[in-house]
């Protein structure tokens, strides 16, 4: 294990010489910032609606009104950003054999695989974080409520980290990044929907779907219900998706 | 120091390696001698612990490779055949990764990375992606990787292939000298190469072990059957009977250019049977020649005769 350092800084100065960190954090904070400026735009003008009519509508602040819509976003739009940080990890480490160099030093599968999976979700984690500009520009013309921005950014980090470790599991399954990518955002996108957009026949049925959907975990997190429940099932669900990434290189060297 | 015991492993229905067993000493060069896809490549890697093995063993200083995979690692150095090399990151930076995962810190990865630099001689290119390399530099670095933690065994997958004539005396060279402080198996198809770097070799053929000895005792055992090459001017008039009753002659075949070529086990009183038979049947013998078995005659007998040792 006290080889995971050096491990987390080669990956990290992965994603900065092949410019992927770069290309996926312009691409999310350009997005995010053309929803923050028409939101914004959005709620001006029902300001204004609400202002003439004079009735006082509870719920009606920013965060609820901006910032909301904005976290359901960011989550959304990480569903297809996540394999592009995560497809290269694995594969490409088979692809060009240096797969053997690994595994022929004393470094364990389990070191290898915390490894990639912590440097991806530093660089998750920093995307993430570099949207806080949007809460401190609505506190300097408005008012936040600070804890309800904890647990978004909470529910971010948790999403986050169940949605790498599906692409760390994707990655390790094969050589090659198309598939790995292809597959995450397969996995990804049916959690994502499991339960809202698809649905059961039945209600009991849709309930245990709703259950296991990403997105109904993360949706309580960022309309601010800090929910512990919420929270253990992204964690399992991570520690399941890296548990089987460890089975995936372990039983690819026995075929 | 390492000893393999009975190693067998089959992927799928194919039989890679079939129980095979060697041991190497300390301070010993093995060389690994086969034709493509003989099973070398799955052989080293079994014995670096990169594939578990189906059936069979390995240990290196009695430690058993998968019981102690940590231990084992640090002392191997493992070049594969295509370098295993970060294409985005410099050769300084690759030989500082490859040292931090071996446990190296500090003032210690600059030294290792000097030191191995010096050796495989790519202190100029310290600064270049590995990626720009040509096939040669590449080599050398896969080298330097290999040789970065000073281990005791260092195992060398076809150093020498896709290299220039220069570059493989170059590297035939460094690995003679590795071979004084360190135990060194390298694998190889080509023969001069194995002669020359090698006291023992070990020659492998669809996955069956062949023979293992030093060259000098591989080369006594084959050549109790040497060969005798007669030229004669008038071949229809040799009494091959007569000759072919001769004690000692094992097998008589004929060659264009009147040439015969006898297969004989013993010394020279069968020779000079031989001699006499042939005069005395008048067939005119204009040369008679005694060919000893070269080392290249003795590789292609093993594994194109599959002859056993």
């Amino acid at each position: 294990m006290r080889h995971l350092i050096p491990f987390i800084k080669k990956e990290l100065k992965a994603y900065f010489y092949s410019p992927i960190a770069y290309i996926v954090a312009g691409v999310f904070l350009g997005l995010i910032g053309y929803f923050f400026y028409s939101s914004v735009q959005g709620f001006s003008m029902q300001a204004i609606q609400l202002a003439g009519s004079g009735e006082e509508i509870s719920g009606f602040n920013p965060t609820n009104i901006i910032m909301k819509g904005l976290f359901r976003s960011m989550g959304t739009v990480f569903i297809l950003l996540t394999p592009l940080i995560t497809m290269r990890l694995i594969a490409e480490e088979k692809r060009s054999r240096t797969m053997e160099l690994l595994m022929t030093s004393p470094l364990s599968i389990t070191t290898i695989i915390a490894g990639k999976y912590i440097a991806a979700l530093i660089i998750y984690v920093i995307i993430i974080l570099s949207t806080l500009y949007i809460p401190l520009v609505i506190e300097f013309y408005s008012t936040v409520s600070w804890p309800h921005v904890f647990s978004a950014y909470s529910g971010l980090i948790l999403v986050g980290m169940a949605m790498i470790s599906i692409g760390v599991f994707c990655s390790s399954v094969t050589d090659k990044q198309v598939i790995a990518s292809v597959l995450t955002i397969g996995i990804l996108v049916l959690f994502w929907f499991v339960g809202g957009v698809i649905g059961g026949h039945t209600e009991n049925i849709s309930k245990i779907m709703r259950d296991l959907s990403l997105f109904s975990h993360f949706e309580n997190l960022y309309s601010g219900l800090f929910d512990t429940r919420d929270i253990v099932y992204l964690i399992s669900f991570t520690a399941v998706a890296l548990f089987l990434a460890h089975r995936s290189l372990e039983s690819g060297r026995w075929k | 120091m390492i000893s393999v015991q009975n190693l067998t492993k089959t992927f799928g229905d194919r039989v890679a390696v079939n129980d095979i067993s060697f041991t190497v000493r300390k301070g010993e060069v093995l060389g690994f001698l086969g034709p493509n896809g003989a099973g070398k490549t799955t052989t080293m890697r079994i014995v670096t612990g990169f594939l578990p093995p189906t059936h069979g063993r390995v240990t290196i200083d009695n430690m058993d490779i998968l019981e102690h995979p940590f231990e084992v690692k640090k002392k191997i150095g493992y070049m594969p055949e295509q370098p295993p090399l970060y294409y985005d990151m410099t050769v300084q930076e690759c030989l500082g990764f490859v040292a931090e995962i071996h446990g190296l810190r500090g003032n210690r990865i600059q030294h290792a990375i000097e030191s191995v630099s010096e050796q495989c001689g790519i202190v100029d290119i310290l600064q270049r992606l590995t990626g720009n390399l040509s096939k040669g530099y590449r080599q050398r670095v896969g080298l330097a990787q290999a040789l970065i933690h000073d281990p005791e065994i260092l195992i060398l997958d076809e150093p020498t292939a896709g290299l220039d004539p220069r570059q493989i005396i170059d590297i035939r060279n460094l690995i003679k000298d590795l071979g004084n402080q360190r135990t060194v198996i390298l694998s190889s198809h080509i023969l001069p190469e194995v002669t020359n770097t090698c006291k023992r070799i070990a020659v492998i053929n669809n996955g069956n072990l062949m023979a293992v000895d030093t060259i000098e005792l591989l080369s006594d055992k084959l050549s109790t059957g040497k060969k005798i090459v007669l030229n004669l001017k008038r071949p229809e008039k040799l009494d091959m009977a007569h000759l072919s009753s001769i004690t000692g002659v094992d097998d008589i075949t004929k060659h264009p250019d009147n040439e015969f070529v006898l297969t004989v086990s013993g010394g020279d009183d069968v020779l000079e049977k031989i001699s006499s038979s042939v005069v005395e049947s008048g067939a005119g013998l204009t040369g008679i020649r005694v060919k000893r078995m070269t080392l290249e005659d003795i590789f292609m007998e093993i594994v194109t005769g599959e002859k056993m040792l």
